[in-house]
């Protein structure tokens, strides 16, 4: 692989010319100056942090210690105790988080389809489109996920429409349910899935579409056969973009949810952080998240992954 | 805007003329991870020359080319342009432009800043006026506020060849400038590009894998097989007498017979390949004894339906006709000689019944014609497999 | 007719769907004209009040601004190094790559409350107080693996014989950076520098995690949802949304403009 090869002494010679060699050094030295401000930030403020987070996890709470003191500590039990208490708040956050994905992919796939491919002769409609997509992200997500809470509230209009169709029991909720905590999910995360999809789509080649129809396929033959098939880099990238915050967040579930069967994980860390005051705890959850999230994406990447991601 | 139909003609414009520098390639290998590029090279190309490297794609022609250039550093060996030495020189301080094989225009700039980056890159005070010059000539000022994209392979060829031609540099590097191009420009542009060198006067190195465009605008070809040059010379000594199987087989085509030298007479050796008699004058062959491969371009054959009347200093061979293919201007026949293999010439399509597969027909042709290479060399090497 | 319902169907999916994106934006158009007191949460009227005196609730525009200087502050500082890292990525070998490479793509893979819970214990640890800087930092830190992503594919889209091009047409490495890599980057540096100043302004978890009491505009909101937010909130999400609409659709308009003069030349 390499420019060297073993002489008859069994020395190593290195059989590039001086030129090529300070060519290379002084490449690679580039490289390293173009790397390394950045490759600092990432390791003292996330590798080194993620490492800080670990070893927190294991720390003890001394007899008698006042709130929010700890101790550096081997402490695994820590892992158990909130695993024990918190695992249906884990297995309900990737739950939801799934179910949010699900439907972000089948809203978002035909709006991506839309503007990516139906549209593409029509250049300022697309713009528009493309535009409102985008849009949303610059009026506070945290505003957009109150405004449903406002919207489906119980004296609001569309619980009155429904209780009045019979569609929702008289004394029944839209908000402070699952439902609603999947809907804002699906909601703020649909962006995500759309513009992966879409910049995927918009490099389609639509004559393969064409070729297709020729062979004697139908349009949804075509479809699944040729158009899907084609995006799939598209969607995996959509699909983690939009599972991986989801499964973390908290906002959605704290605005639309409820204090009984809506409690994501995040909800838990952050409280257990800033209310309980329980650094190890909130630690250990936070680890385990990570731990499961990347468990999960690895599975995923290996039975569906491209290498075209990332 | 009729853009692709008819390519404009270059015309005569008042260039000062340069006469380009001397290039010399001593001893220049150039080593990859993984293979020898380019095998201990050497090059003498004299100033004003249009030469061309002609090879297979890996040949290693890409390879030599960037490494007069400065894109690549050669491992060893030495490169000089004009008498200096610039194998260390990097590529902006050589005075070499390259005309490339993508033409790799700059999409942001339009046509005319393309062309002016150059000059102004060397502080030109008259950058503009030059490029604008520059257009003229390649008959594209009409679309100098134009962008690449927006124009069509031919012309976007030619704004490449303005950029480099600009600066008037010592050597001008053409790599494969006309691959992307389809088979009338292509014509086109070489009649074009020959008729610029001769009027400029530099010295151009031209590269391509087309045998047929580098007889057609060289001066001097050089044929490269893995990384050497198997042959050099003026385009009809090399077609007329190949040195080597390979150069034989790509530069045209030549029908090859594997036999044994079986003694000299006036000037001829004779040589014996499986019970046929063969002759090739002493000076046309490479090797003198022993095994000896012996070869005849397909145009140099005659084919006879009768047995001609013997006549010394020719070769005669029979055999049976097993293919027939009208071309147009020629039908090109293949026969089956016993002992030796299949034959390949083509006769002009002057109204004369031509011989039909299966019947029995006599080849010969003037031994003058006939060249002697190495008895070690493959019958098959540098031919088109595709 | 079963084709043409297939023609149907997808324009009336994404049209539900775009609905449902807009339903809530449209939501907070209207209560910022609500004539609405204290709490913004019932339709009281109309006023133009709310648009006349936007900074008219406590600590709106205060947390507003933080929230634009944060942003601008980190979208520089990662839009900045993520593009080095990009360019030397694509562009040049050296040792560590790989482990590199995987340094970029775990805070991606990494749910915002783990990135905002592990800087927290950074910064306990560090003993640094919580605010203006440690938010900075972490919004740097997680904007820049999207901003490397998003250069890093412009990078390897473009041709390297561009750069070899203007080698050989007398740039130093230098002018060739300055006069050609650069400005073809242009496009996917100013996408990426967006992409990272909408993720820091919109940004809540990260910074509630890392910030004390410093206030910025999401985590205003959600404080005051509980006792109800104003209606100047909603003047400021409209007037950032249309903001955006009009930026990228003049964006749209000048490009479709120089496309077409192009052309008549």
């Amino acid at each position: 692989m390499s420019n060297t090869v073993m002489t008859k002494k069994g020395k190593i010679a290195d059989l590039r010319s001086r030129d090529e060699i300070k060519a290379e050094r002084r490449k690679e030295r580039t490289g390293v100056y173009l790397v390394v401000p950045g490759l600092l930030l990432l390791l003292l403020f996330f590798a080194v942090p993620v490492m800080v987070l670990l070893s927190m996890s294991l720390y003890a709470r001394p007899e008698g210690a006042s709130i929010g003191e700890f101790v550096p500590a081997l402490e695994f039990r820590n892992y158990a105790t909130v695993l024990g208490s918190y695992w249906p708040d884990l297995l309900r956050s990737f739950g939801f988080a799934l179910i949010a994905t699900v439907l972000a992919l089948l809203i978002g796939y035909p709006m991506a389809y839309l503007v990516a491919v139906r549209l593409r002769q029509h250049g300022l409609l697309q713009g528009i489109l493309l535009v409102l997509l985008i849009a949303p992200f610059f009026s506070s997500f945290i505003l957009r996920t109150q405004a449903w809470k406002q919207i489906l509230a119980d004296e609001g209009f569309v619980a009155q429409t429904m209780k009045f169709l019979a569609i929702l029991p008289a004394d029944g909720h839209l908000t402070a349910t699952p439902f609603a905590v999947v809907a804002g999910l699906t909601y703020n995360f649909l962006p995500f899935m759309v513009l992966p999809i879409y910049a995927n789509l918009g490099r389609l080649d639509t004559r393969l579409l064409e070729a297709s129809g020729d062979l004697y396929a139908g349009p949804m033959t075509s479809f699944f056969r040729v158009t899907l098939p084609l995006s799939a880099p598209g969607v995996f990238a959509g699909t983690l973009l939009t599972f991986i915050p989801a499964a973390g967040d908290y906002v959605n579930a704290a605005l639309l949810g409820n204090n009984r069967n809506t409690t994501m994980i995040g909800q838990v860390i952050d409280s257990r952080f800033f209310k309980v005051i329980d650094y190890p705890g909130a630690a250990a959850l936070s680890f385990v998240l990570m731990l499961s999230i990347l468990v999960l994406v690895t599975i995923y990447i290996r039975r569906f992954g491209t290498k075209e991601l990332m | 805007m009729n853009t692709n139909t008819a390519e404009p003609s270059i015309k005569q414009v008042d260039l000062p003329r340069s006469d380009g520098a001397d290039l010399n390639l001593k001893g220049v290998t150039k080593r990859f991870a993984e293979f020898i590029a380019v095998k201990d090279l050497d090059l003498m190309v004299p100033s004003g020359t249009f030469f061309a490297l002609l090879g297979p794609s890996g040949c290693g022609k890409s390879t030599t080319l960037r490494m007069i250039a400065g894109l690549e550093a050669p491992s060893e060996g030495q490169i000089s342009i004009g008498g200096k030495d610039v194998t260390a020189l990097p590529s902006h301080q050589r005075e070499v432009n390259t005309v490339f094989q993508s033409y790799a225009l700059f999409p942001h700039m339009t046509v005319l800043e393309n062309v002016a980056f150059g000059l102004k890159r060397k502080k030109d005070k008259q950058a503009m006026e030059k490029a604008r010059a520059g257009l003229e000539m390649v008959e594209l000022a009409h679309l100098a506020n134009r962008r690449p994209e927006q124009l069509s392979g031919g012309q976007q060829q030619r704004v490449a060849l303005a950029r480099a031609l600009v600066n008037r540099p010592q050597v001008l590097l053409l790599d494969e400038p006309l691959g992307a191009l389809d088979m009338k420009l292509r014509r086109q542009m070489q009649m074009e590009l020959k008729s610029i060198q001769t009027e400029v006067g530099l010295t151009f190195i031209h590269v391509t894998h087309d045998q047929e465009e580098a007889m057609t605008m060289a001066d001097v070809v050089a044929v490269m097989n893995e990384g050497r040059i198997e042959q050099m010379g003026a385009p009809r000594d090399l077609y007329e007498l190949p040195k080597t199987a390979f150069v034989a087989n790509f530069l045209g085509k030549s029908n090859l017979m594997r036999g044994t030298v079986t003694g000299e007479r006036d000037g001829l050796l004779e040589v014996a390949a499986s019970g046929h008699k063969i002759v090739v004058a002493v000076d046309r062959a490479v090797q003198h004894e022993g095994e000896i491969v012996v070869g005849v371009r397909p145009e140099k054959l005659h084919l006879n339906r009768e047995a001609p009347a013997e006549a010394t200093g020719y070769n005669e061979l029979s055999g049976e006709v097993i293919d027939v293919s009208f071309t147009g201007t020629t039908t090109e026949y293949l026969i089956e000689v016993a002992g030796i293999g299949r034959i390949g010439t083509f006769a002009q399509n002057r109204g004369q019944q031509s011989a039909e597969v299966g019947e029995t027909v006599y080849l010969s042709w003037d031994s003058a014609h006939s060249f002697g290479l190495a008895g070690d060399e493959l019958v098959d090497a540098g031919v088109d497999k595709t | 007719m079963k084709q043409k319902i297939g023609r149907w169907i997808i324009p009336a999916i994404a049209g539900l769907a775009f609905i449902y994106l807009l339903v809530p934006i449209a939501y907070i158009f209207v209560f910022s004209f609500n004539d609405a007191g204290r709490t913004n949460l019932e339709w009281r009227g109309f006023t133009l009040d709310n648009w006349q005196n936007p900074c008219g609730a406590p600590a709106v525009c205060e947390s507003l601004v933080n929230s634009l200087q944060v942003g601008v502050v980190a979208t520089i500082v990662s839009t900045a190094l993520g593009t080095c890292i990009a360019i030397g990525l694509v562009r040049y070998k050296f040792r560590f790559r790989k482990l590199t490479d995987v340094l970029i793509i775990l805070p991606l893979a990494t749910p915002e409350v783990v990135l905002g819970a592990s800087l927290l214990a950074q910064f306990l640890n560090l003993g640094w107080e919580l605010g203006y800087t440690t938010i900075v930092i972490a919004h740097s830190v997680f904007c820049m693996s999207f901003v490397i992503v998003t250069v890093r594919a412009r990078v390897s889209s473009l041709d390297p014989r561009l750069e070899e091009a203007a080698a050989d047409l007398y740039s130093t490495p230098r002018a060739a950076f300055l006069k050609v890599t650069f400005p073809l980057l242009v496009p996917g540096i100013v996408a990426a520098a967006l992409l990272s100043f909408a993720m820091s302004f919109d940004d809540f978890i990260i910074t509630n995690f890392n910030s004390g009491t410093f206030q910025t505009f999401p985590k205003f909101i959600y404080v005051a949802a509980t006792r109800g937010i104003p209606a100047q909130a909603n003047v400021i999400g409209s007037a950032m949304f249309i903001t955006a609409l009009l930026v990228v659709v003049i964006g749209q308009v000048m490009a479709y403009r120089k496309r077409k003069r192009l052309e008549q030349v």
